[in-house]
């Protein structure tokens, strides 16, 4: 036993103090009160019989006084919180890992897998108590704690409460580790899953988890796994016409029948197409729409199964934002170039002007500028995309020769300016042979020098290519255009023109304007949280699907959020968790112990305790 | 531990002189309603006399008595003499006025109860002083405690109960009770016999039989009314107390519980008992009355129950 409240100190001088105290106030009691009466004669008689129970009274005294010793002691005592010793109770410690991925929604079960897994776990925390400490912990893309490791039942079912469905996978080896962080060194330790997955954990988190002496227990979740939903859902603009998009959904079904479903397409919340769809057994089905137009912001996939043959709802949704598009002002420095003026021409989204090397002042209120064989006095005040720079002045770099018929050998493809473009085979008379920075990426090259360049000068964008065009076959090329509007879209910020949407679990980073130090996210519930941006960039891990809205000083994005890849999985329940060669036990439910503490009953003991004086008093039995 | 914590109050006594007015002009009226109802309680009757016993010089005859010498020849019944030669007085009723003795207990144990018993006591007197009073009948009054404390002289005519207010008025409940030796001062001091009405609570640490008694053996026409409050059966008390009488100053170490205030009860249950049966038996007359009834109301059943003014 040992006292959690008080010092032995304290409660001793305390117990002593409210004892004297009681004492005292007794003798104060003793003290009678004089009671005036007409006549006294009519209580001789009576009086004749008390002298022979004064001694009866006196007894009745001393056992009151008795019983205010014994309320003031219980209270002392309850105010020093004795607990039994931790080295006195034979411990377990138990953490309930509850399966929150988006599989858990599934409906195979009423109402949900997760309501399921909740209604064990209350079983489990029903037997918690002294001996038995339970943690209870939310699983999903990561592991989310919802209450201490505590033996109090009330704590533990607030905890369980507070389980959120989530719309993206199941992290099982994250909350294994999480659980053996939790676990390690402590008596009697065990982890439950509550999962449909029955993931085990990875050979070296299993031997770790018997290293720690830690048991494994599974609770498995779930009926059957019949379900129908959409895999893939993209859209595109089109570089060249970015008023129109293609877009592509994949719908697939496991079950054991075909499925006639219906898709509905919206635009803008607005149906723009409804299809009927039969998907056999096992089979995915891809549907493109190449022509999208009159969509301005959002696209919305919903796929409706008739019947009972889809369990999970979640993957029924998929969705896509298309980035906004404005207006930019483009300089070029040209002494005349028709491939780079036509480039220009395709998208009407650009206001062009064209000015001579001679006439070129700045590029002051331009949201790009392109200097045609021109290197400018001063850098320029934008982003720049310089064709066979000359050297010298703001050039981004000095030339140091020419080599012969360069080969794109090395092709950063992945780089937004070079994204759908084809240069493997471009034919190229000559290139300039110049010194980059350490900072810069060569986007394409070879050995001998770098043919296209990217980096930042000044705090500005630049692209570089470091032959003439006009010595060059690449203007008879489609790519010649989408490498200008590729590099006029990444100055601008406008990059995505492939807009496919992040998913739920998974990091995305969203590129906010220079100097935007902070943005609010509003996800599909509602809910708001401030988030900081910092160097002008927005970390994001969603939780749920739907279009999250990203708002700042002056400005608002809509970010698309999608059910997780991992979602289109067989959903059909796995009944037993395997780890090595054997398969992990059902957890012991406990019979439901006395949960409070002893505080609780030493106080209610002396409640008792003045109750029953109090009605002794006032029927006169003790007085 | 709620006894624990018990505020402690010194010795709740009586006050004796928070009375309000008690002959005011609402208890004047009632008085006067009194009258008229007490008139017709007397209908049939005569009015404003009373035949003595005494033989004297009345016009109805009343019984005969053998002459003695030094008698009043004028009262001898000739005719008689004529038919039986005897010499034999004619005994004419000699009416009278007759006189209402109150006798108002004054003692401390007077300043109990709700109303206090005193004041109770005081409205009764002068109700029936003021029914005397309109019946032409000479009314005293004499205040008891230890002893006789003050006396109104016999007085006579309804415009006097005004006198009997202001006698009234000033008189407080304090000091100790002698019946027998309050009642004895009171029979000395009156020789003229009538009706005696002893107002009070009886509460007499020598017994209030001899008080009684002291009355019937002054030849006084006796009566008791017995003034008892509700709280004399039952007091509001409980736990640890020590009880003082009012009067004598004793005290007692007492445990109220409730068994003993059932006890209590029962005791005084048997004191009432005792006083009937003392007044039964000594065939004085004995109006019991709780002070919660109201004065005018207690006078009338007093004379309902006739033999009282009557």
């Amino acid at each position: 036993m040992e006292l959690l409240g008080l010092s032995l100190a304290q409660f001793l001088g305390l117990l002593g103090g409210a004892s004297l105290l009681t004492v005292a106030l007794y003798m104060l009691r003793l003290r009678r009160r004089r009671v005036a009466v007409p006549f006294i004669g009519l209580w001789e008689g009576l009086l004749a019989d008390r002298r022979s129970s004064r001694l009866f009274s006196r007894l009745r005294h001393l056992l009151s006084l008795l019983v205010a010793l014994a309320v003031v002691a219980l209270l002392a005592l309850a105010l020093a919180d004795p607990r039994p010793s931790a080295a006195a109770v034979s411990a377990r410690t138990l953490v309930v890992l509850i399966d929150a991925g988006v599989t858990m929604r599934a409906s195979d079960v009423e109402p949900s897998r997760l309501e399921a897994a909740l209604a064990e776990a209350r079983e489990l925390v029903r037997g918690a108590g002294d001996d038995l400490h339970v943690l209870v912990a939310q699983m999903d893309a990561s592991t989310t704690p919802l209450s201490p490791l505590t033996g109090e039942r009330h704590v533990l079912e607030r905890a369980l409460s507070r389980v959120e469905p989530s719309d993206s996978p199941t992290d099982h080896q994250r909350a294994y580790r999480y659980a053996l962080d939790v676990l390690s060194g402590r008596p009697g330790a065990e982890i439950t899953l509550l999962t449909d997955a029955a993931v085990a954990p990875g050979p070296e988190l299993a031997e770790a988890l018997a290293r720690a002496d830690i048991a494994i227990t599974h609770v498995p979740i779930g009926r059957r796994g019949d379900n129908a939903g959409i895999s893939a859902f993209a859209v595109r603009r089109y570089p060249i016409d970015k008023n129109r998009s293609e877009l592509l959904v994949e719908l697939y079904a496991d079950s054991n029948h075909a499925e006639d479903v219906e898709l509905t397409l919206l635009g803008d919340g607005a149906p723009i197409d409804v299809q009927r769809i039969r998907i056999e057994p096992g089979q995915s089905i891809r549907r493109v729409y190449d022509d999208v137009t009159g969509v301005a912001h959002t696209l919305e996939a919903r796929l409706r199964v008739p019947g009972d043959h889809d369990d999970l709802a979640a993957d029924d949704r998929a969705y896509a934002a298309l980035p906004e598009r404005r207006r930019s002002r483009v300089l070029c420095v040209t002494e005349g170039n028709l491939y780079l003026e036509a480039a220009l021409l395709l998208d009407e989204y650009l206001d062009v002007d064209v000015v001579t090397h001679a006439a070129y002042r700045s590029a002051d209120g331009y949201d790009a500028v392109i200097f045609d064989r021109f290197a400018p006095p001063a850098p320029p005040s934008a982003p720049a995309l310089h064709l066979a720079p000359p050297g010298g002045g703001a050039s981004p770099f000095e030339i140091q020769g020419s080599f012969e018929r360069p080969l794109f050998e090395r092709l950063e493809t992945e780089h937004p300016v070079l994204r759908f473009t084809a240069l493997r085979d471009v034919n190229v008379a000559r290139a300039a042979r110049v010194d980059v920075h350490e900072t810069d990426r060569v986007l394409a090259g070879e050995p001998r020098g770098p043919l296209i360049v990217a980096g930042e000068r000044e705090g500005r964008r630049f692209v570089a290519l470091t032959f003439d065009v006009r010595e060059s076959d690449l203007p008879l090329r489609v790519a010649w255009p989408l490498l200008v509007l590729n590099a006029i879209d990444w100055f601008t910020a406008a990059e995505g023109a492939d807009v496919a949407a992040a998913s739920v679990g998974r990091q995305l980073t969203i590129e906010l304007p220079r100097g935007v130090k902070h943005a609010v996210v509003r996800d599909p519930a509602g809910r708001e949280q401030t988030l900081p941006a910092p160097h002008g960039k927005l970390v994001l891990v969603p939780s749920r699907a739907g279009f999250h809205r990203v708002s700042w000083d002056g400005g608002e994005r809509t970010v698309a959020v999608n059910p997780s890849e991992a979602t289109r999985r067989d959903l059909s329940p796995q009944p037993q968790l395997v780890i090595g060669k054997r398969a992990a036990a059902r957890p012991e439910v406990r019979a439901p112990g006395f949960q409070h503490p002893p505080w609780v009953l030493l106080a209610a003991a002396a409640l008792l305790i003045v109750c029953l004086e109090w009605l002794t008093y006032h029927r006169r039995w003790t007085v | 531990m709620r006894a624990l914590f018990r505020t402690r109050s010194r010795a709740t006594r009586p006050v004796a002189s928070d009375e309000p007015e008690l002959f005011d002009e609402r208890f004047q009226k009632r008085l006067e309603y009194l009258s008229l109802v007490s008139r017709r309680v007397f209908t049939g009757r005569t009015r404003a006399e009373r035949r003595s016993r005494r033989a004297g010089s009345g016009v109805e005859f009343a019984d005969y008595r053998v002459y003695y010498p030094g008698d009043d020849y004028r009262q001898v019944d000739w005719n008689v003499y004529g038919r039986s030669e005897r010499l034999v007085l004619r005994l004419q009723e000699q009416e009278e006025d007759l006189s209402v003795y109150l006798l108002l207990d004054c003692s401390g144990s007077m300043a109990f109860g709700s109303p206090r018993k005193l004041s109770y006591g005081k409205q009764l007197a002068a109700a029936l002083a003021y029914v005397a009073l309109n019946h032409l009948d000479r009314v005293s009054i004499t205040a008891l405690r230890d002893g006789v404390v003050q006396r109104l002289s016999p007085t006579r005519g309804r415009n006097r109960i005004f006198t009997v207010f202001e006698f009234l008025r000033p008189l407080t409940a304090s000091g100790g009770t002698n019946l027998s030796d309050a009642i004895g001062a009171f029979a000395a001091q009156n020789k003229r016999r009538g009706v005696a009405v002893l107002i009070s609570d009886l509460y007499d640490p020598a017994g209030f039989e001899q008080g009684i008694n002291r009355l019937r053996y002054g030849r006084f026409e006796a009566h008791v009314v017995h003034l008892t409050d509700a709280a004399d059966a039952a007091p509001e008390l409980h736990g640890e107390v020590d009880l003082e009488d009012a009067e004598t100053g004793e005290t007692r170490q007492v445990t109220v519980t409730p068994r003993l205030l059932s006890r209590y009860a029962e005791a005084h249950a048997a004191y009432l008992e005792r006083i009937h049966a003392f007044c039964r038996q000594k065939r004085v007359g004995l109006y019991t009355v709780d002070t919660r009834t109201p004065p005018d109301e207690a006078v009338l059943k007093l004379l309902r129950r006739g033999g009282l003014l009557s």
